[in-house]
């Protein structure tokens, strides 16, 4: 946290805070699913609780690109982005592959399975470039509005 | 939260972006962006070297009338 500035580390506070209590919102929720309508949508409840957990994950690491609060002063934004891009879309075209050849990997029954992981970890990987490209379309309309 | 017009206008007449000014008072261009907005209320840490690179008072730059 020592590398971030004092606007950035209140962002990253006030968004960690919402995440948790989305978190707890959604483990709640999960509870919940499972007892009344006995409803199990991922393979295990360890599944469950692992989607759960990148969901709330991709909340805050998008939060924080948005909020400009992710990289750091001196981090090579540019950089850090395409890597992440390439990673994505290499991420997602493997997922792509396992469902054509093993379909179950994913989805069982109509339970999500361990493939899921995958899906989300690309999406993660992908999610903060798009992230990080409206933040700066957005910022530079707003610095020609400013000036 | 008001606008801090006179931080802007503080810049101006030095002919310093904001990104000049952040990188003096080691922050990101985004948070001297967010005080001149008024969008976030700086720490007096950060008033005080925001102050110190304009030559400035806190009064100045900061005071709300």
């Amino acid at each position: 946290m020592k590398q971030y500035d004092e606007y950035q580390k209140l962002m990253r506070y006030k968004y960690g805070y919402y995440s948790f209590i989305y978190l707890i919102g959604l483990i709640i929720l999960n509870y919940f699913l499972g007892l009344f309508p006995n409803l199990q949508w991922g393979e295990t409840k360890e599944l469950e609780m692992l989607i759960i957990t990148f969901i709330v994950v991709l909340f805050y690491a998008n939060t924080s690109v948005y909020h400009n609060a992710y990289f750091r002063k001196n981090d090579n934004k540019k950089g850090i982005s395409w890597l992440f891009l390439i990673t994505g879309l290499f991420s997602l075209y493997t997922t792509y592959q396992t469902f054509l050849i093993m379909p179950e990997e994913i989805i069982i029954d109509g339970k999500l399975g361990g493939g899921a992981i995958q899906i989300f970890s690309s999406l993660l990987f992908l999610s903060i470039p798009i992230t990080t490209f409206i933040r700066n379309r957005i910022d530079k309309k707003i610095d020609k509005k400013e000036c | 939260m008001a606008k801090n017009l006179r931080l802007k206008v503080a810049r101006a007449k030095k002919d310093m972006s904001q990104q000049q000014l952040a990188d003096a008072v080691n922050v990101t261009r985004q948070t001297i962006s967010a005080i001149e907005r008024g969008d976030y209320n700086p720490t007096i840490n950060l008033c005080i070297e925001i102050c110190k690179e304009f030559d400035l008072t806190l009064n100045d730059l900061f005071w709300e009338e």
